[in-house]
């Protein structure tokens, strides 16, 4: 019941033709459609039809993001829901965009776009009957799908209360003041992944990156020779994080959108307990063995 | 035909070269010149935003929301996707972030 996953995600490039290059050699997505402008994207493993939509921009970021709910007339009482907490609620017609059936769509208190949907095209991975572990001819990275995304925001605690009261996410890790008054970023989850979302405080309405899934440190670290071997333009070269205790690789697409290939981490459940980190010891929670803050990482955003 | 052009980073005793379609960003840090912000390196973030005092140059596409038309008017660049086709005098921005900050988060999407 409720939201699954983090079903999709839609990006702000500045050149779609650079970036499907990009995102289908380099990452080894595999290019599902394009139509009006709009370029649509799957990872491997996935089985509907698209989990990323690049679209054409003078700016790059978030376009918005949405989390799939297991049945279609859950739409309904999230909107109900959303309502009752004060949310302006919106109806996206299927046909809006390809392949997709109606979502609702609301604004979260750090201004980004965030819709809910059930229905969309499966297309399946192939791999259902007697299968092998992948496909053949995969390209470049080729993540099995996609993870998760952080966002920055003014209003931290509003779009966690949000998140958690309206969807039952659930807290996995927080950063707070010393004082513990002030919840400066939270990791909140869905599925048993340590995170779906994340929300740093920051400028409202940004991106901060969205993740792809990988399967361990020895993918992670092919991942990083496979950006290098693109001259892709790395944030963090492979290293472990604190919070979460993934392992990742941050680096940039073509438009400066910052993007994580993320493995690992712990198997949460529904009842576990948060994780605190203290503001003090943020270094220590992102980047676990260098444990110092660079300037890029929490300043560029798109 | 292509050729090498020589930066200056106004303020600084630093000369840089910028080889032929090589962007001022890469220029700079192969070069060991860290007073210019590295970011992104796509044209998104911002953070590499530096003033051209004296020279031309071709800009790559860059974000509106962190270069927005009237400053690329007074010659303001995003290093990375500058690439000079003259000699440049260049003027490091220090106060491009706090600028970024306030351009109102997503109101310009």
């Amino acid at each position: 019941m409720g939201i699954m996953r983090l079903g999709r995600v839609e990006a702000r490039v500045l050149d779609l033709e650079k970036s499907i290059d990009y995102y289908t050699n380099v990452i080894g997505l595999q290019l599902m459609a394009r139509e009006n402008g709009r370029a649509y994207l799957k990872a491997w493993d996935e089985e509907d039809h698209h989990s990323l939509i690049l679209i054409e921009a003078d700016h790059p970021g978030l376009v918005h993001m949405a989390f799939k709910v297991r049945y279609e007339h859950e739409l309904d009482e999230y909107e109900k829901a959303l309502e009752r907490y004060g949310v302006r609620v919106n109806r996206v017609s299927k046909g809006t965009r390809l392949a997709e059936g109606q979502a609702i769509r609301f604004e979260l208190p750090t201004g980004h776009l965030v819709e809910l949907y059930h229905e969309i095209e499966r297309v399946g991975n192939g791999l259902k009957l007697n299968p092998d572990p992948y496909p053949e001819n995969l390209k470049g990275i080729a993540p099995p799908a996609l993870d998760h995304v952080l966002i920055t925001g003014e209003d931290v605690q509003g779009a966690t209360n949000l998140l958690m009261n309206v969807f039952d996410f659930h807290m996995s890790e927080r950063v707070v003041t010393l004082d513990g008054e002030q919840l400066l970023a939270v990791w909140l989850f869905r599925t048993n992944t340590p995170h779906d979302i994340a929300i740093i405080k920051g400028p409202n309405g940004k991106l901060h990156h969205f993740a792809f899934n990988l399967g361990g440190w020895n993918d992670i670290l092919r991942a990083a020779d496979c950006l290098a071997k693109n001259n892709v333009a790395f944030d963090v070269t492979p290293t472990r994080h604190g919070i979460t205790r993934g392992t990742t690789v941050y680096f940039f697409d073509p438009s400066g959108n910052r993007n994580e290939v993320f493995s690992g981490g712990y198997i949460p459940c529904e009842d576990f307990t948060p994780v605190t980190w203290t503001e003090d010891q943020l270094a220590k929670g992102i980047f676990y063995h260098l444990r110092e803050l660079n300037e890029r990482f929490t300043a560029a955003l798109t | 035909m292509a050729r090498v052009y020589r930066v200056w980073v106004d303020g600084e005793e630093r000369v840089f070269a910028c080889g032929p379609d090589q962007d001022l960003l890469a220029a700079a840090v192969v070069q060991g010149v860290r007073s210019i912000k590295r970011g992104c390196r796509g044209g998104g973030c911002g953070m590499c935003k530096v003033r051209v005092v004296d020279g031309t140059y071709d800009l790559g596409k860059s974000s509106v929301a962190v270069l927005p038309p009237a400053e690329r008017e007074q010659g303001y660049v995003l290093a990375c996707k500058t690439i000079p086709t003259s000699d440049l005098n260049i003027r490091v921005t220090k106060n491009n972030l706090r600028r970024r900050d306030g351009d109102g988060g997503n109101s310009d999407s």
